[in-house]
């Protein structure tokens, strides 16, 4: 505990302090950051067992952000294992993954035994400030004390009288400094985590970050519930008692060697902030890849999304296989999993259209008798769509590849509440109003129950393909020239099953950018288009 | 003890007496917050105040702020317990006659939901001779005030019925603390704070009995670290005393046995060194005693002072955010700033008035 109270009070009767961030401009490191969120980009995040490979991109990043060690001991193994069949890795995420995967390993590659500037950049720093007077410690990930220690001593750096500060408790427990040299950004969480006093309760003058380029400190650091830090864009981090003003200096680190040119659709990506970006929080789009089904309805994936897939006209074991989204070819049947079902609850089987039929005969009763009174009605209630009656009659249409309904659940409740369709419904056990029950029903038809329940997606998946190839003859038989072909899969022995159903892929497109929550649905091509 | 010398400046030392330093103004000023609080407001007029003041890091404020409070205690002649006392006797026996005598979850009050955090023992003990002891009688008249002990424990032997409050003056509640001192114990020494509060004019009789209108609230470490944290914060002149020291908490100040300042222990569901129903001022030690203090009962009418650290983990800074937001549907909020002490930054939370 600090032990003159006095003198850091006294500190605060001038307001000014300063933060420089030294930004370390390398070349080679922002490209081979570029390439990890490549990868990470065409992920899926809903599978678990994509979200293995964020979250090896995610520590990687993560230690490069806030260590001082070699690149040969920091990113060699680290990159190399991203991915744990490497030999297959274009086979089993498509080109884009593997092309920046391969451009990630070839920049590691010229690395090696190159040394890491942010280290040279701490000695140099660390150097000049024990030939002077200023006191300092330096705030880093307590695994980073020994290597730097390590470094310290190479360099002939006497490391009896520097501090190291990792978590708050060494924060509180530290004295005054002149100044704190900061490894890395300021965050809340991993190893970038910063005591949020580091800002709201100095206890220096002088913050030094060394960070690299582009990296920048998350804005919710600094909390205080009494006294809050704000960041303004003039580069002033401000409270009522204290008052930062932050000086950004470009340190320029020249390279030499080639470094692989990125794939086409990675050009895109720039540098912005990388954590924030693997940790999901942000709300960036992400590179999707459409499935046009029939009747004008497609659906996105992320391109390294695991499908099963039905090819017509093949052998038993050739027809049925598991591909990523990117590498589905036009012609095939994606399988598209439904919510665990048994046979006496028939409402949750994808096709089950029970409801839909009530609303869809309502909906065209109330469009013949008077559409001109029923469309001001629909808008007056807020369902004040563009292109009402279009829509309208394209959601009087009989179910096919979904149930055709308005995309948003709550225009649905307003077109069922002038419908007049305002009864509760026994609905699996339950009485809810009828909206409920028949916005369940075309949720279902839209795919998105598999969002809900991905724990077993190996088991399931592994007995989709198993049934589609015990029942390979009878699909390949029955299917005809229909667009969409509905199975039961069994799953317990029980009576319970996963309905399936295998709708017709007509076309597959990559370049779509979208948020995460219009993922894995079966939606209006119309829609989708905003995404492009 | 200290002697008193009025003409050596008074100096602290925050290292348990390795480098001392004229006591600073930081140190007047939460001193002087103590003991210039308007007292029993929140029961008085209903306007009770919870000021919270963030610190840029742990120190025993929260302490200075306590001896303040004391010091005004001291000072007042109607600050001690003796006009409740009796009455405290008839909450034990009511207790101990309906609750605790004939319970069978000895104690889990908070299975049994009766309301009281510890047992009742049933007999009161006199503060010069602990053996001597007076049991509760179920003769007791609730209705009519009118207390009933025996000499033996279950109703034997002999009866007695005291009628004059002040006979209750020699006797405490086992587990309780005595009112008066006993015979063989010194007064509360002043001394060290005469010097510290130079206009102070002690009320003597004040310095032998106790009181408990003020609680220390400590943090989850428990009672054990918080006094240690007191104890390295030391006053000077021509001898030196801590500030653990000078808070009359049972069983710190060594040579007495009264209290004038009760502390309440954050830890688990919180809990007090003694029997407490007439708090009027809380002062809170860190973001667990604030928010143990805001959960708790006996503390609805009672101002709070709570000193927090801005110092934490992200977790407890957002549970602090968090406890002030839930305040906001009865308090309004108002900045004082930091007009205090330079670093530090004080809020105040006001109860609403419902015209």
């Amino acid at each position: 505990m600090i032990k003159n109270t006095s003198l850091l009070f006294d500190t605060y009767t001038s307001l000014d302090r300063k933060i420089v961030r030294k930004e370390i401009e390398f070349p080679p490191i922002a490209e081979y950051r570029k390439s990890l969120i490549g990868i990470f980009q065409q992920l899926d995040r809903t599978d678990n067992r994509q979200d293995d490979v964020a979250q090896r991109i995610w520590s990687i990043i993560s230690k490069l952000q806030t260590s001082t060690a070699s690149f040969d001991k920091m990113l060699l193994d680290a990159t190399r294992n991203i991915f744990i069949s490497k030999e297959t890795i274009k086979e089993n995420w498509g080109y884009e993954i593997w092309a920046n995967y391969q451009r990630a390993n070839s920049i590691v590659d010229s690395l090696l035994g190159s040394a890491n500037p942010i280290l040279d950049c701490l000695i140099k720093c660390v150097t000049s400030l024990m030939a002077g007077e200023s006191s300092f410690a330096i705030y880093c990930p307590k695994e980073e004390v020994l290597e730097i220690k390590q470094s310290f001593g190479e360099a002939g750096i006497d490391i009896s009288q520097i501090n190291f500060l990792s978590t708050v408790a060494d924060y509180r427990k530290s004295s005054l400094f002149d100044i704190i040299i900061k490894i890395g950004p300021m965050r809340r969480q991993g190893r970038a985590r910063t005591a949020d006093a580091l800002l709201t309760s100095p206890k220096c003058k002088t913050i030094i970050q060394l960070i690299w380029e582009k990296s920048p400190d998350e804005s919710a650091h600094g909390y205080d519930p009494i006294v809050p830090v704000v960041r303004d864009e003039g580069g002033f981090i401000k409270s009522k008692i204290v008052n930062w003003v932050v000086e950004t200096e470009l340190v320029v680190v020249e390279w030499s060697k080639v470094i692989p040119p990125p794939t086409i659709e990675a050009l895109g990506i720039s540098l912005s902030d990388d954590l924030t970006l693997l940790s999901g929080e942000s709300r960036e789009f992400r590179s999707a890849v459409l499935l046009s089904l029939y009747d004008g309805y497609g659906i996105l994936f992320a391109p390294a999304t695991k499908l099963v897939v039905f090819n017509l006209n093949q052998e038993e074991t050739g027809a049925s296989d598991v591909c990523s989204a990117a590498t589905i070819k036009p012609g095939s049947f994606i399988a598209i999993v439904g919510a665990y079902t048994v046979d006496l609850d028939e409402n949750s089987l994808v096709g089950s259209d029970r409801f839909s039929i009530i609303w869809k005969q309502k909906l065209v009763e109330a469009d013949k008798s008077n559409s001109s009174e029923f469309y001001h009605k629909l808008q007056k209630n807020g369902l004040d769509l563009w292109g009402l009656r279009s829509a309208i009659k394209h959601w009087m249409q009989p179910t096919s590849t979904v149930i055709h309904a308005p995309q948003k659940k709550a225009h649905f409740e307003i077109l069922c509440r002038v419908l007049g369709l305002t009864t509760q419904v026994n609905y699996q056990n339950n009485n809810i109003p009828f909206w409920r029950a028949a916005w369940d029903e075309i949720s279902i038809s839209r795919g998105e129950a598999i969002l809900e329940g991905m724990h077993n997606a190996d088991i399931i998946e592994s007995k989709v393909l198993q049934a589609l190839r015990n029942f390979n003859a009878d699909i390949q038989s029955e299917i005809g020239d229909s667009n969409k072909y509905l199975l039961k899969v069994p799953f317990d022995g029980v009576g319970g099953y996963f309905p399936v159903t295998l709708h017709k892929v007509l076309e597959v497109e990559s370049g779509y950018r979208a948020p995460d929550a219009e993922f894995r649905k079966i939606l209006q091509l119309e829609f989708i288009q905003l995404w492009q | 003890m200290l002697t008193l010398d009025l003409n050596t400046p008074m100096e602290i030392s925050e290292d348990a007496g390795q480098t001392w330093l004229e006591m600073p103004t930081w140190v007047r000023y939460f001193l002087d917050l103590g003991y210039r609080w308007p007292r029993n407001q929140g029961a008085l007029v209903n306007r009770k105040t919870i000021r919270i003041i963030s610190l840029p890091n742990k120190t025993p404020v929260a302490g200075l702020v306590a001896l303040g409070a004391v010091t005004a205690d001291y000072i007042n002649p109607k600050a001690n317990d003796k006009d409740r006392h009796f009455e405290t006797f008839f909450a034990y026996a009511r207790q101990y006659l309906i609750y605790c005598q004939n319970c069978n979850l000895r104690c889990q009050p908070e299975v049994r939901k009766c309301g009281y955090l510890q047992e009742a023992s049933g007999f009161l003990r006199h503060k010069d001779n602990r053996r001597t002891k007076w049991y509760i009688s179920r003769q007791t008249d609730f209705a009519a005030k009118i207390l009933r002990l025996t000499s033996k424990p279950n109703d034997c032997g002999a009866t007695l019925t005291p009628e004059n409050p002040e006979w209750s003056y020699d006797y405490y509640v086992d587990d309780g603390v005595p009112l008066h001192l006993s015979r063989s114990a010194e007064k509360i020494n002043v001394s060290a704070l005469a010097k510290i509060f130079p206009d102070a004019v002690f009320c003597s009789h004040n310095l032998s009995t106790s009181y408990s209108s003020i609680c220390f609230a400590g943090g989850a470490a428990g009672q054990i670290v918080t006094r240690a944290e007191m104890q390295s914060l030391m006053f000077k002149d021509n001898t030196f005393v801590s500030l653990a020291n000078l808070l009359p908490i049972y069983g710190w100040i060594d040579g007495t046995q009264l209290s004038r300042l009760i502390y309440y222990s954050s830890r688990g569901k919180g809990s007090f060194d003694q029997i407490s129903n007439s708090t009027n001022l809380v002062i809170a030690d860190g973001i667990d005693a604030l928010s143990a203090v805001l959960s708790e009962k006996r503390f609805k009418t009672a101002d709070v002072i709570a000193v927090v650290s801005r110092i934490n983990e992200r977790d407890k800074l957002e549970e602090l955010g968090a406890l002030i937001e839930n305040q906001s549907q009865w308090y309004d909020s108002h900045e004082l700033g930091a007009l205090g002490v330079p670093g530090c930054y004080e809020i105040e939370l006001r109860k609403r008035v419902v015209s």
